[in-house]
Parts: structure tokens; C-alpha cells; sequence
């Protein structure tokens, strides 16, 4: 249990059992440990950045050059021997050797909101129950470091944190780089008036959770307590990026794009465990590839420099850095130039965090189609960023209606090759 | 401004002086007897609570406590200056009673309970349908339908929800027998039998084929939507799509199964006297009311709609058959005969056993709902989980009040008069001097009130209400302000660049479509506190079904394409490499806010609303949440609308008594504790105020304003 919490909840007594749990009298880590999937967890935070409205896997990662199917785009060598991306991302291709390719993930849904839940929460969608996105797993596992909160979503929103409460959803931040303005006071309102308007507050809460001493009164005071200590914090010129080079603003490309991976840098640098960094306009039924030239265009500085940075900090060691979408798109290029929804089989991209750089996982058919080789589920891949983050996949947490679940749907597995 | 009358200020000390004495006891009795008096309601409590132990009686709210109490519950914000001035002009005898009906007559009672049962029919009025359906529930409030009736739309409503807004709700769940069956159950019975749909439940008596069986009553049904003018509507099939046994079994054969229903009516040798209260009611009713005017409205759109249909299937294409075209204008046929909704007879036939007035769970639920919206807590905990092994509180009580709800004829406001009259609501909270278990057991028991913070909506308005915001506190230009605003700027031209790499698979140019567009926040970064009302009445405009029939016939599929493709070549989107330039710009920041009951609902995901606990309403089981957060400390600590609702505008009438001739500072703090706390100040906190008004009156009542905003005091209901 380690989002901020302001009632004991029966989470806490939970999670405390989990540690321990044995399976066929073993306990978990050593039975991981005997199929060989666990090294040394090395990850401590996760970029995620999500591509809403499914990502051409063909345009990207996985190209098909002299195939029909192949689209506008010719494949470029990378700094990684063997592996060819699409032209759209010049900058990203000198720092493949620290990346990797998942290019056999099976998805099971076409549609935008269904397969949206699935890899964002590794669950399909029920009626009864909302299941946490990645992020609040995360956060729900590791411990916070530092005063920032653990788990921040930039330009979009990341899904809810479900059965896990509302302590383990995200920080939103609209525009990356931008002052929030929930971070201070009000304009007009200085250090000192905000500080003397705090403590009339304070005399007057006081006077009331004295006189009736609920502990819904104690939770808002623990609740105000940590917003200003957030506001105080100096950790907080992370998500500022007017002392930054402008230089840099520039190499990562001045878009909200660049600036929510340089931010998304900064944010893990102070401690944040989990920044979810989303960007839209993937969902090209028209005109494919000019959305797909321009969204290389400013997503290729930011993520090439980003891990390029990372990797010269040594902080690449430590972060996991994802892009995911939905699905991918079809192979047939429609009558508008465009591509249609596309799940049998797409890609993501990873970095970091104790993956091995320069690979690829298994692979689709010719035409990216189907998936040819070493099919991989959308939940695997959460389970993979749980496993190097250290977190057993399996660990059951309770809802609040007792109804246990798993962190990773069952039948989940970490793609081990990815750190071999 | 308040001004209390000399009269009134000599009761409200009298009050005052009651409450006193009340602390020592012996009033007590006196006043919970005389003032209010043990309802029918009350003796039932006082029943279960006999074995009960640790017990202790919560004090008797005053009256100004009980206005606010019962403002925020009823009509979803604290009194403004005028009401309670009006409220105390009443006579003390009669002023709760008086205020409960003036209550329900306020323009704002429709709104919050359109909040109250939308939250429990999972209402999203971005969802299919879910508008109009949002729109239906206020105007059936507005309109005292009964629930039972209303219900019954609901379950049985077919065709669009233009046409019929109460077919939103079987929309919400996509017409999939599954989803409505559990969503039927669970919202209106109060019964999850969701587990039953893939295993026999674990910790009840339900089996997966009573699951099924049920779903069979909406087997036939089926959510169509027209490829071409992309309208939605359900419609009833022949085949039965609920088959046994279950597809994971892989069993060789699966038959439709048979619908039943599995809970069982209640039985009675002699008929109990809420059935013949409600037929007696019933009976009344139906001699003076008809319903002949709706009637002939529909049947006349229906005839329209038949005409269009001949002319629809007359306009064949004359060149021989084309097997697309015929598809293309079948659809276009099934489509308007859509509207005609082909009444599902199984689901009528559903509608009528879920709503029976023997079907115990569905009263049962419904007071149970209310009960835990005005007292904090269900008789039964979740709301939505009754089970003959689930613990029932105050099992007379529940009994009395769901047959109860059935006698007055499944009326709202009936049984929010019975609860709210009630002495169990008139009581206040133990204070910290009791023990814990003491408060503990007292709330459980409803002796004594629970801590219950208002909901975000009513948080919301009452922050507006009480900073004078819902009109405009500023003269036009006082806050004129130069900002930094943030633009894009293309570094390439676009079009330049387009000549060069045309290709013929492009024409016409249609732009991208988002999938799923990020939200962005502009406008200063507080979007998340925006309040922008909804149009009930154009949501539920039957004009506007006419005129989309009417140009459906005129329109072929093909124009509709050609039409929808016009609509988005309209709105191009930029693209290309671009830079941020910040730009000064002068605005006058002069905000004033609209009632957020009105608002598209739920509000967007980090919304002040959504932070305060409003639910998704995408999933069953999905309730408010009313835990603390770091996020809503910082929403009203630094947030606009706590700012501007604390500075005082000149447009305020507290602004005389700070500033002008009329300068009285005690009386303006007396004013500000009236306005924001529903209460005169103590002498203590007269004297707290006071020095805050020293250096500088204004900035020091913004900062009194600000600080009794943030506070417990305001956000709990006494």
C-alpha cells in the first residue's frame, strides 16, 4: 500500500499477505526465479507514452518493404544491427541499439474504446468492475519517492484507478511545461497572505474536528496538509520548463510532444514512478501518410533525445520507456488514402529499464497481417513492465466489494526474451 | 442583504437559546416531541434500535441548521441571503414543514434529483442516446411521474431516442441481453445477479440459468445503427439471441431459452393495505387524467413516417438490380421504421413484473437509494447488493417505508417528505465528547447524524451561490488583465507543401479523424472548474425528429455521405511543424457561473465535479466517492472559483458595509457567517473576524470568505 492513503483501508492488510505468497508450497520469487523469467529488477520508473487512436504498426516499426501493403514510407538501418524502422523517425534510428520491438502483439478488439481499456488495463471491459490502468498498478505497488505525485498523466487523460481507489489515479497536468495553476495560489495572492489565509483556515478546521473528532475531518486536514506541502515542495520546478536550455526545449522539438518527454524526463528524475505522456490523431481512415510524416516529425526529436539523454545519464538503467496504442491499422491502403482499424497484430516500442536494446520480438506475417512468430497478448506486455519493475503479476489485490483480482489478468506472462 | 428583521433576530436568539438549554437535556425531549414530533417512521426506528446498545441521541438541529441540511439535500446548494431571510419570516411552528414544500417548488429541486437517479440509472449524456435520456428523467421529475411508471418506460422503450428518450436506456448498455439484464437487476431491484452470468453465484442462491432465462426477456432485441446516416435505434427481432447452455461450456447444441422470471412476487391471503391504497389511488387518477393528446402525436409522426417508407422503397434504381443499392435502401427503410419501435412484447411483459407492486425488491430498492442519499447510508450497504444473507440494519423500518412507496404511488416527493419530516433527519452529529463506539453505534442506528459531505455538484453551486457569483459581481471592465497566451505557429506553409507531393488518392481532401482527441486545457488552465448548462428542452424537441425524417426522404444514402464528408472537409485541421510563440492578450475576467446540475454529465475526467466524487456512470457499482484527496484540497485552495467567490466585488452588497458610508464591519461579519455558514458567529469568531477586517476590510473579508470556503464547517452538512 503505498498511495497516500487517509483511511486505513483493507487494502493495506492485503498487500501485506502478498509479499509473502507461496504457490505449490514455493514461494513466488523462487518459483520465477526457477523458470528463469526473474533477473534482478532493475526499472524504478515508467514513461508511457500513449498513442490514442491506433498507430499505424506498418508506417512505424514494423515495415514491409516491397510488399503492397508497404504505404509511402521506405524502411531505414538503425544504430541496431538488423533492425529496420520506418523513414518517419531518422533521429530515433541512431539510438535503436537501446530499444526494442515487440512486433507480434495480438489484440482482440477493433474497436477504439474496448481495445483502448485492454491495453491501458490489460483487462477487457466488464459491467461491474473498473479495472486500474497501468500506472495506478504501478503506483499501487512502489513507494512514492520525493513529494512529487507518484503517477502524472500530461496532455490527456490516463484511465481511472478502479478497484485500486482514487489515491492511485494520476496527476493530470494539461500543458506540459506550462505553471498549473492548482500549484499555487491564487494570482494576487502572495507567500505571505496565502500563508496567514492557511492558518485562519487551520484554527477554524481544528475547532470544528475537535468538536465532533470525525475521522472525515482528519482525512481533509491530512488532504489540505499534503497539498501544501506539494506547493511548498522544490521538487515542483520539475514540472516547469522555463529554466530549462532553450536548446534543449528545441532539440526535443517545441511541440507538447517534445515538451511532455522532456518533462516526463525531468518528472522521473525527481522521483516520479509512472508519467503517462498522450498524444492523439493516430486514427488516419484518410490520408494516412501525411498524418503519419507529421506525427514522425514531432515525435521522433523527442523521443530520440529522450532516450539519448537517458542513456548518457544512466537513467535509461532505471526508467521504462513504452509507446503503445490501441491497435494498429490495416494493411490495405483504403480508397482515401487511409488505413482502417487493425488489431490481429500490431507493435510497441520499449526501452530501458533492464530490456535489452537492440531487439526485436517476434514478428508478423508479410503483409502484417497476423502475427507470424511469438504472438504476444496485450497483457503480457503489462506484465512484462511489471516484472521489471519487480512486481509479480500475479498478486491479487482486494476490491472494495472483496472481490479479488489479479494485478495482471490471468494467463499473462512477462515477454522474457525482452531481457534476456 | 440579509438584514435580519428585529423579529427575526429576537427568534433566532431564541433559538440560540434553546440549543442551549438542550445541551442539558430535559429540552430535548420537549423539543424533539413538540417541535417535531416521532413520525410513523420514527416508531419504526425507535423499533429496531430496541436491542441496540450504546445508543445515544444526536442534538435536535436548529432551525437554520436544519434549512441548510435540507437545502443542500433538496435542492443541491446552501440557502442564499434571500431565502434564509424568507425562511425566517415564517412562523416557528410551522417554518420546517413550510420550507420543505417551498423546497420542492424550487426550480432547482428538478435538478438535483435528475443528479440522484441519474447516478443510478448510470445516465452519460456523451453516450449514445444518453442525453435526450438525461433530459426524459428531469422533465418526468418536473412532471411527478411516478417511478414505477418511469421504470417501465425505461425497460421497454423501443425505437430512437430522439423519437423516444426513454430508449436511452436500454442503448446505454448496447441493447446486449447480458449488460441489461445485470443492469436491470442491480438498478432497479437492488440485486446483483452479475456473477450469475458466468457461474452459479458464490455467496447467494442464484444459478447462471435463472441468469439467462432472465436475459431471455431481451433476446429479440437489437441495436441498429444505419451505416449511412450513423442513426441508432433498437428494434425487435424473431430470433432469440440468449441461448443454453453457455458458449464456454462448447456444448454440441444451444436452444433459446425460455424467459423467466425468477423472483418471486409476494403472495397474500388477504391484500395488505398499501396494494389497496395504490389501487385506490390508481383508480382516482385514471378518470381524470388522459393521455389522448401524446397518443395522436405519435401516431401522426408514425403515419409520416409510413409515407416515407413507400416513397423510399418506389425510388428503386430503374437500371436492373444492383444487390448494393437494394441493401443500400432497405437500410434506409429499416432505418425509419426504426421510429415505429415495434414494441418488445417480452420486455413489456418484464417491465411489468420488475414494477409490480408485489415485487417487494423494487420498492425495497428504491427507498433504500433515497434513505442513503439523505442519510448517508443505505439500510442495506452497497445499495445495489440486497441478498437474504445480507445484513439489514433496521429491517421494520425498510419494510415500512417500501410499502409506503408503494401506497402514495411511487412518488419521489412523497417519501422525501416522509424521510425529511422525520425526527432521525432533524438529528445533528454527536459531538467528540461521546465515546467513539457511542458515535459510532448512534450513526449506525440513525440516532445521531452521519459526517456527510455535500456532493461536488452542490459543492460547487454553493461555493457560487455563497461568493455571489451566479451573477456578475464586477462592472463590465474592473478586471481587465493582460495575459500570456500561448499560440502555435506554423513553420511551414502547409498548402506550399501540399502542390508538391500530391497524389491522386487524395481527392477530395478529407482531414484526419481523431480517435480519441487528448483534452486539452485552455483558457488559463482552469477548465477543470468551466460550468456550461445543457438545453433540456432542445435535447427532447420532437421538431427537430420531424425535420431529420423529413430530410431523409428527400435525401438519397449517397447525399448523406457526400454530405457527411462536406461537414468534415468544413472543419480542416492544421498540420505541420510548428512552434509556441506566447502572445499578450487583454481579457475581463468577470466569471459567473451557471448551476452545475446542468452541465454535460459526467463532467470531463479531472473536472472539480469528477475530483469531488461524481462517478464515471460507465460501469454498475460505480458510486459517488466521498474520500478526501490531495487534488480537491488543491482545486479549492487555489482554484478559481474559491478565489473569485472570496473577492468581494462592488456589485456585492457586503461591499457597503466594508467600504461605503454605511461602513459596519460587525455587521459584516455577521453577514458573511450568515451567508456562508447558515449561522450567526460566536463571539469568539466575531472577534477573529474582526481582526481580519483590520488592516484592510476587503482583502481581509476575501480572506475571512476564503478561509470559511476551504473549511469543514462548509462542506458538511450539519
Amino acid at each position: 500500500m503505498h498511495c497516500t492513503d487517509y483511511a486505513l483501508t483493507r487494502r493495506r492488510f492485503i498487500h501485506g499477505f502478498a509479499g509473502t505468497a507461496t504457490l505449490l508450497g514455493m514461494p513466488v520469487s523462487q518459483l520465477l526465479a526457477a523458470k528463469g523469467t526473474a533477473g534482478p529488477a532493475k526499472a524504478e520508473h515508467v514513461i508511457l507514452f500513449w498513442n490514442s487512436g491506433g498507430m499505424s504498426h506498418i508506417d512505424t516499426w514494423d515495415p514491409k518493404p516491397g510488399r503492397p501493403t508497404q504505404g509511402e514510407f521506405d524502411p531505414i538501418s538503425t544504430s541496431a544491427d538488423g533492425i529496420q524502422i520506418s523513414e518517419i523517425f531518422p533521429q530515433l534510428a541512431k539510438q535503436m541499439h537501446h530499444c526494442s520491438l515487440v512486433r507480434s502483439i495480438a489484440g482482440t478488439n477493433g474497436d477504439h474504446g474496448r481495445a483502448t481499456y485492454e491495453l491501458q488495463t490489460g483487462y477487457g471491459q466488464s459491467a461491474n468492475l473498473v479495472h486500474p490502468g497501468l500506472g495506478s498498478i504501478v503506483v499501487h505497488e512502489k513507494e512514492r519517492l520525493g513529494d512529487l505525485p507518484s503517477f502524472v498523466t500530461v496532455s490527456g487523460q490516463a484511465p481511472r484507478a478502479g478497484y485500486l481507489g482514487q489515491k492511485c489515479s494520476a496527476y493530470f497536468v494539461g500543458q506540459p511545461g506550462e505553471k498549473d495553476p492548482y500549484l499555487q495560489f491564487p494570482a494576487g495572492i502572495g507567500e505571505m497572505r496565502g500563508n496567514k489565509r492557511l492558518e485562519v483556515l487551520a484554527r477554524m478546521n481544528k475547532r470544528t474536528s475537535t468538536q465532533f473528532g470525525a475521522k472525515q475531518m482528519l482525512a481533509n486536514e491530512t488532504a489540505v496538509d499534503d497539498a501544501v506541502s506539494l506547493m511548498r515542495s522544490p521538487a515542483l520546478k520539475a514540472f516547469e520548463l522555463k529554466n530549462e536550455n532553450p536548446k534543449t526545449i528545441e532539440r526535443y522539438g517545441d511541440t507538447d510532444f517534445g515538451r511532455g518527454a522532456l518533462m516526463a524526463k525531468r518528472l522521473v528524475e525527481t522521483g516520479v514512478r509512472f508519467v503517462q505522456v498522450n498524444r492523439g490523431g493516430f486514427d488516419t481512415h484518410s490520408n494516412n501518410f501525411d498524418a503519419m510524416r507529421n506525427h514522425g516529425e514531432i515525435m521522433d526529436p523527442g523521443l530520440a533525445s529522450l532516450i539519448e539523454d537517458l542513456a548518457s545519464s544512466g537513467m535509461l538503467e532505471k526508467t521504462l520507456v513504452l509507446m503503445l496504442s490501441e491497435f494498429g491499422r490495416t494493411p490495405r491502403i483504403n480508397q482515401n488514402a487511409g488505413r482502417d482499424h487493425h488489431a490481429k497484430v500490431f507493435s510497441c516500442f520499449m526501452a530501458g529499464g533492464g530490456i535489452q536494446g537492440g531487439q526485436v520480438i517476434g514478428s508478423s506475417d508479410e503483409d502484417g497481417v497476423m502475427p507470424e512468430n511469438r504472438p504476444v497478448k496485450p497483457h503480457d506486455i503489462h506484465a512484462s513492465v511489471l516484472h521489471a519493475l519487480g512486481i509479480d503479476g500475479r498478486t491479487e489485490v482486494m476490491t472494495p466489494l472483496e472481490r479479488p483480482m489479479r494485478l495482471i489478468r490471468k494467463g499473462g506472462l512477462p515477454v522474457r526474451e525482452l531481457f534476456a | 442583504m440579509i438584514g435580519i428583521m428585529e423579529k427575526g433576530s429576537v427568534k433566532v436568539h431564541f433559538k440560540r437559546w434553546l440549543s442551549f438549554l438542550s445541551l442539558f437535556g430535559f429540552v430535548l425531549l420537549l423539543s424533539s416531541s413538540v417541535l417535531l414530533g416521532k413520525s410513523e417512521l420514527d416508531r419504526h426506528l425507535n423499533q429496531d434500535n430496541a436491542d441496540k446498545k450504546d445508543l445515544r441521541s444526536g442534538p435536535v438541529l436548529d432551525d437554520l441548521q436544519y434549512l441548510r441540511k435540507l437545502s443542500v439535500d433538496l435542492i443541491g446548494r446552501i440557502p442564499s441571503e434571500k431565502e434564509i431571510k424568507q425562511f425566517l419570516k415564517d412562523p416557528p411552528k410551522s417554518r420546517k414543514a413550510l420550507l420543505v414544500e417551498r423546497l420542492f417548488e424550487h426550480e432547482r429541486f428538478v435538478d438535483r434529483w435528475t443528479a440522484f437517479l441519474a447516478d443510478m440509472l448510470r445516465i452519460r449524456t456523451n453516450a449514445t442516446g444518453g442525453g435526450p435520456l438525461l433530459a426524459y428523467v428531469h422533465q418526468s421529475i418536473s412532471e411527478d411521474k411516478p417511478f414505477d411508471e418511469l421504470a417501465r418506460e425505461l425497460i421497454s422503450a423501443q425505437g430512437r431516442s430522439r423519437h423516444l428518450p426513454a430508449v436511452g436506456f436500454i442503448l446505454n448498455d448496447n441493447a446486449d441481453p447480458m449488460a441489461l439484464t445485470a443492469a436491470t437487476t442491480q438498478v432497479f431491484l437492488g440485486i446483483r445477479m452479475q456473477c450469475a452470468q458466468c457461474h452459479d453465484h458464490p455467496f447467494d442462491d442464484w444459478e447462471q440459468k435463472d441468469f439467462y432465462e432472465l436475459a431471455s426477456f431481451f433476446g429479440k432485441t437489437r441495436r441498429v445503427e444505419n451505416r449511412f446516416s450513423r442513426t441508432v435505434y433498437t428494434t425487435e427481432v424473431e430470433e432469440n439471441r440468449v441461448l443454453w447452455p453457455p458458449e464456454r461450456e462448447k456444448p454440441p447444441v444451444r436452444k433459446p431459452v425460455d424467459a423467466s422470471f425468477p423472483f418471486l412476487l409476494e403472495k397474500f391471503d388477504k391484500k395488505p393495505s398499501h396494494l389497496t391504497r395504490l389501487e385506490r389511488k390508481r383508480a382516482v387518477e385514471s378518470n381524470s387524467v388522459s393521455d389522448a393528446r401524446e397518443t395522436e402525436s405519435l401516431d401522426s409522426l408514425l403515419d409520416e413516417t409510413e409515407a416515407t417508407i413507400e416513397v423510399a422503397s418506389r425510388k428503386r434504381a430503374p437500371g436492373g438490380f444492383d444487390p448494393d443499392a437494394d441493401l443500400k435502401s432497405q437500410n434506409a427503410s429499416i432505418d425509419i421504421k426504426g421510429d415505429l419501435y415495434k414494441a418488445s412484447e417480452n420486455r413489456k411483459e418484464l417491465a411489468k413484473l420488475v414494477t409490480h407492486p408485489r415485487n417487494r425488491y423494487f420498492a425495497q430498492n428504491f427507498v433504500n437509494r433515497l434513505w442513503a442519499e439523505l442519510m448517508g447510508r443505505g439500510i442495506y450497504e452497497p445499495v445495489d447488493d440486497y441478498s437474504e444473507y445480507q445484513t439489514v440494519s433496521h429491517p421494520e423500518t425498510l419494510g415500512f417505508m417500501r410499502k409506503e412507496f408503494v401506497a402514495v404511488g411511487y412518488d419521489l416527493k412523497e417519501m422525501i417528505r416522509l424521510v425529511v419530516s422525520s425526527d432521525a433527519y432533524s438529528r445533528g452529529r454527536l459531538d467528540g465528547k461521546s465515546p467513539a463506539k457511542v458515535r459510532l453505534q448512534s450513526e449506525l442506528a440513525f440516532v445521531a447524524g452521519t459526517t456527510r459531505r455535500m456532493i461536488g455538484e452542490a459543492l460547487f453551486d454553493s461555493i457560487a451561490v455563497a461568493g455571489n457569483l451566479t451573477d456578475y459581481k464586477w462592472p463590465a471592465g474592473a478586471n481587465e488583465k493582460t495575459v500570456m497566451v500561448r499560440e502555435r505557429v506554423y513553420l511551414v506553409d502547409e498548402n506550399a507543401k501540399k502542390d508538391k507531393t500530391d497524389s491522386p488518392a487524395k481527392s477530395p481532401r478529407v482531414p484526419v479523424m481523431q480517435g480519441q482527441p487528448a483534452m486539452k486545457a485552455q483558457g488559463g488552465g482552469y477548465d477543470l472548474e468551466k460550468s456550461i448548462a445543457l438545453d433540456f428542452g432542445a435535447l427532447l424537441s420532437l421538431n427537430e425528429v420531424k425535420n431529420e425524417i423529413k430530410s431523409m426522404r428527400m435525401r438519397s444514402n449517397e447525399e448523406l455521405e457526400a454530405m457527411k464528408m462536406a461537414k468534415m472537409n468544413s472543419q480542416p485541421r492544421r498540420r505541420g511543424k510548428y512552434k509556441y510563440v506566447y502572445k499578450e492578450q487583454t481579457v475581463d475576467d468577470n466569471p459567473r457561473y451557471s448551476s452545475s446540475f446542468r452541465m454535460a454529465t459526467p463532467a470531463a475526467p479531472d473536472h472539480f465535479l469528477r475530483i469531488f466524487g461524481q462517478p464515471g456512470r460507465d460501469r454498475l457499482g460505480d458510486f459517488r466517492n466521498s474520500e478526501a484527496s490531495m487534488r480537491q484540497a488543491l482545486m479549492m485552495l487555489n482554484g478559481k472559483l474559491t478565489h473569485e467567490a472570496a473577492r468581494v466585488g462592488p456589485n456585492e452588497s457586503i461591499h457597503e458595509l466594508l467600504k461605503g458610508s454605511d461602513r459596519d464591519l460587525p455587521r459584516a461579519v455577521r453577514q458573511t457567517y450568515l451567508s456562508l455558514f447558515t449561522r450567526e458567529p460566536s463571539k469568539q469568531e466575531t472577534k477573529e473576524g474582526l481582526s481580519l477586517l483590520d488592516a484592510s476590510p476587503l482583502e481581509g473579508m476575501a480572506d475571512l470568505r476564503w478561509a470559511m470556503l476551504n473549511s469543514h464547517e462548509f462542506k458538511f452538512i450539519p
